[in-house]
């Protein structure tokens, strides 16, 4: 009975403290919303570039031949690449310079490059990126390197009809004519290269889109960082003199603890709930009552099992800092398991097999099946089975502690 | 002087074991998360399934280059389970090779060859397309060689009666003998070797937030100092309170940058990047500075400890530092309040440095709260 009397204490307290600093109630609402909003708006760009600022590449030519200033002019105003890459034929001098601002990248062709392609001499194509600007560099350099790529290959075949045509009784200025010829058409060969591939897009309707896993992330990740939030806001750092009082009293770190985790737990629950009505609402997502009731079971034994890793955490190390650093360390392998950054299907091989395991990823998978693919069943025994093994972890870390210090 | 030194060093063997944690923290994170980033990279694969309708050479060689790419997971399927895979978002992207594919690029025929299933949440549908056509091409390239040498040969009345095989061959050959074209990558002020790798992550980006945790975190001695019982005896010594707190900031900025020096040396060691001193020595001051001024503001501890953690965390993600910025390239509003621009542009005059000189100031002409 004291264990409960004391529980009731300790989370009236916990609620008293809440509502004496409520000013900082909003701070930490807002403040998980403001940097997942950020997130997203970084992510957003990333994979969606600017129409209107597109991507600045230089082609500077030292070689100044005819087929350079083919290539060049081709590559120019071709328009595959579409709105989200622009090229520019420029100077040495101008590509100097524009570097350090607009271009992301430039790049050159060295000074007897048709000679050496022809020869068969190798040639080494640069390419000079802006350390500011470095996953667009990035890009230019993964672009650049499948058009070495298909020069390579072109530059191949047309050494091989070289060959070939040296065997044959043809002229030495007819055989250059055909070696321009061939040239000119490899590249437009080149060019076409999407005539090998027919293209579709699979859209499933049934299930989610893009833009509703990203919102069910978002809501995940706001949460978790709630519930971290909010446990670190009722933790108290009590001096010696009142610890060792308390331990007269019978009050155990425990109990303590346990409050805690019961006042995190309510008051990210009644936040969490608000604003997955709000996103629900947001992104047409039908849902029934019983799905209502799965997804607050899911979400309950997820949030416990979360708060039971904080508590552990907190038994083991006493340190402040270091506590702090431990707690954020979880939090951010918590999300990063679950599958809310990145899909898990892009983890490597070893680290899928261990998310059968692993209570974010359990959850968060079954918070996707439950609301964007409308699935009727949960399996609620890995969850709870995890919640019981964390429960019991910590009831022993924290029952070995205080024997430990008495 | 020395005496404050002493009493300094009497705090540190008490907390030894925190200090050397938090002094060495930023260098051995930026190194745990780049080694960690570089492995996970190199493991993490995009899953791809293929669909083969026909069993041809020509089908599986191309299956063997497809898979010997090093960021793809090749699943081969059937038709149905592919596209089965490809709803449920198991697999990234389905490619499916037709039947007649050899006969085709035999006849130098490649329209329509391979058909391309991307999901609505395909990342790597690009760049695995573009790799597979590059390998198609290859194919269909050196039969379009051989026909031109037929019609050659053809035109000029030769007769040596070249195989097609003999002249693909040959193509093969000289690809494989000749180095023929080799691309460069490199940044304008450090030229990185093309066969290092590329970290995902700026190393300086990372040290620069990491250092700017640990130091918030290492100034909480400011606080202790303030608010501690014993600081009234201060008055009785020759020491007011702005000097006992200014030659602790001093030594603290000494040992700070003793250990920034040494991290250098590392970095230059394992990564082969360097950074200029100057810069070094003014992103040290200044977020010194910056700490010991916030650290005046709070009263618990914890309390600034959340801060600090929460203001790291904002600024990882807005500095770009170490996530990209999209948006921000142009209008680069966090410029003016980015801690991070001295260290790693080389900017000393912001807006942030401008406030952070003015405060010291400040503080330093405040008036004294004890007297004898």
């Amino acid at each position: 009975m004291h264990l409960i009397k004391h529980l009731l204490l300790f989370t009236q307290n916990n609620f008293k403290q809440l509502k004496r600093k409520w000013l900082s109630l909003p701070l930490i609402i807002l403040f998980p919303i403001i940097l997942t909003g950020l997130c997203a708006l970084i992510a957003v760009s990333i994979f969606i570039p600017d129409e209107q600022d597109p991507l600045q590449i230089g082609l500077v030519d030292k070689d100044k031949s005819e087929e350079t200033k083919m290539v060049v002019d081709l590559i120019e105003s071709s328009s595959q690449l579409g709105n989200y890459i622009q090229i520019n034929n420029l100077t040495s001098e101008q590509a100097d310079k524009q570097i350090d601002n607009q271009l992301s990248a430039y790049i050159t062709f060295p000074k007897g490059f048709t000679e050496s392609l022809y020869n068969g001499n190798p040639v080494t194509l640069h390419i000079t990126g802006n350390p500011d600007k470095r996953t667009e560099s990035y890009v230019v350099k993964e672009l650049s390197d499948s058009i070495a790529r298909h020069i390579r290959t072109s530059q191949a075949n047309i050494l091989t009809i070289n060959y070939y045509a040296k065997q044959l009784e043809m002229g030495e200025k007819t055989r250059d004519d055909m070696l321009f010829n061939q040239f000119t058409n490899f590249i437009l060969y080149t060019v076409g290269k999407d005539k090998i591939i027919d293209e579709e897009k699979i859209t499933n309707n049934a299930t989610n889109s893009t833009l509703h896993y990203y919102g069910l992330a978002g809501w995940f990740i706001i949460t978790s960082v709630w519930l971290l939030a909010f446990y670190s806001f009722f933790t108290k750092n009590e001096e010696l003199r009142i610890k060792n009082r308390m331990r007269l009293y019978g009050v155990t770190q425990i109990r303590q603890i346990l409050a805690k985790m019961i006042s995190a737990f309510t008051v990210t629950i009644i936040s969490a709930s608000i604003t997955f009505i709000v996103l629900i609402r947001l992104t047409d997502i039908t849902l029934l009552t019983e799905d209502f009731l799965r997804i607050a079971f899911i979400v309950s034994a997820y949030s416990i099992s979360f708060l039971l890793g904080l508590a552990v955490l907190e038994t083991i190390f006493t340190g402040q800092k270091i506590r702090l650093l431990m707690q954020s360390l979880f939090t951010f392998t918590v999300i990063l398991l679950s599958g809310a950054l990145i899909p898990t299907l892009y983890f490597p091989l070893y680290l899928q097999e261990v998310l059968p395991y692993s209570f974010p990823s359990i959850g968060f998978h079954w918070l996707q099946e439950v609301s964007l693919n409308s699935r009727a069943y949960v399996d609620f025994i890995p969850m709870l089975l995890l919640m019981t093994a964390g429960t019991l972890v910590f009831v022993g870390l924290s029952m070995w502690k205080e024997r430990v210090s008495q | 002087m020395r005496q404050i030194l002493s009493t300094r060093f009497i705090h540190w063997k008490k907390q030894g074991f925190s200090l050397t944690f938090w002094l060495f923290f930023p260098l051995l994170a930026t190194i745990g998360i780049v080694m960690i980033t570089n492995t996970l990279q190199e493991d993490a694969k995009v899953p791809v399934g293929l669909v083969i309708n026909e069993e041809t050479e020509a089908t599986s060689q191309l299956l063997q280059e497809i898979k010997s790419t090093p960021f793809v997971r090749v699943k081969q399927l059937s038709e149905d389970d592919a596209l089965y895979n490809l709803k449920k978002h198991d697999l990234d992207s389905v490619f499916v090779i037709h039947e007649g594919f050899a006969d085709k690029i035999r006849k130098d025929n490649r329209s329509m060859l391979i058909t391309g299933y991307q999901s609505d949440s395909s990342f790597a549908y690009a760049p695995v397309k573009e790799m597979i056509l590059s390998y198609v091409q290859q194919e269909t390239g050196r039969s379009k060689a051989v026909y031109t040498v037929k019609d050659l040969e053809q035109q000029y009345n030769g007769n040596n009666g070249w195989t097609y095989n003999e002249i693909v061959a040959r193509s093969k050959e000289i690809q494989d003998d000749e180095n023929l074209l080799e691309t460069a990558f490199s940044f304008n002020d450090s030229p990185i070797d093309n066969t290092e790798k590329i970290h995902v992550f700026s190393v300086w980006g990372l040290w620069a937030i990491f250092s700017f945790l640990a130091t918030l975190l290492l100034f909480d001695w400011v606080i202790k100092e303030r608010h501690s019982k014993a600081i009234m005896r201060l008055t009785f010594t020759q020491f007011t309170l702005k000097t006992y707190l200014l030659y602790n900031l001093i030594i603290y900025t000494i040992l700070l940058f003793a250990v920034d020096l040494l991290t250098i040396s590392l970095f230059y060691l394992f990564y082969g990047e360097w950074i200029s001193i100057i810069n070094l020595i003014i992103y040290r001051i200044l977020i010194n500075l910056g700490a010991f001024l916030l650290a005046h503001l709070f009263k618990k501890q914890f309390l600034y400890y959340t801060i600090s953690f929460g203001l790291t965390l904002f600024l990882t993600v807005s500095s770009g530092a170490v996530l990209p910025t999209g948006i921000f390239t142009d209008l680069s509003w966090f410029d003016f309040f980015n801690p991070l621009l001295p260290l790693l542009k080389g900017k000393f005059i912001t807006l942030w440095s401008m406030s952070v000189l003015f405060f010291s100031i400040i503080w330093f002409f405040t008036k004294e709260k004890f007297h004898a």
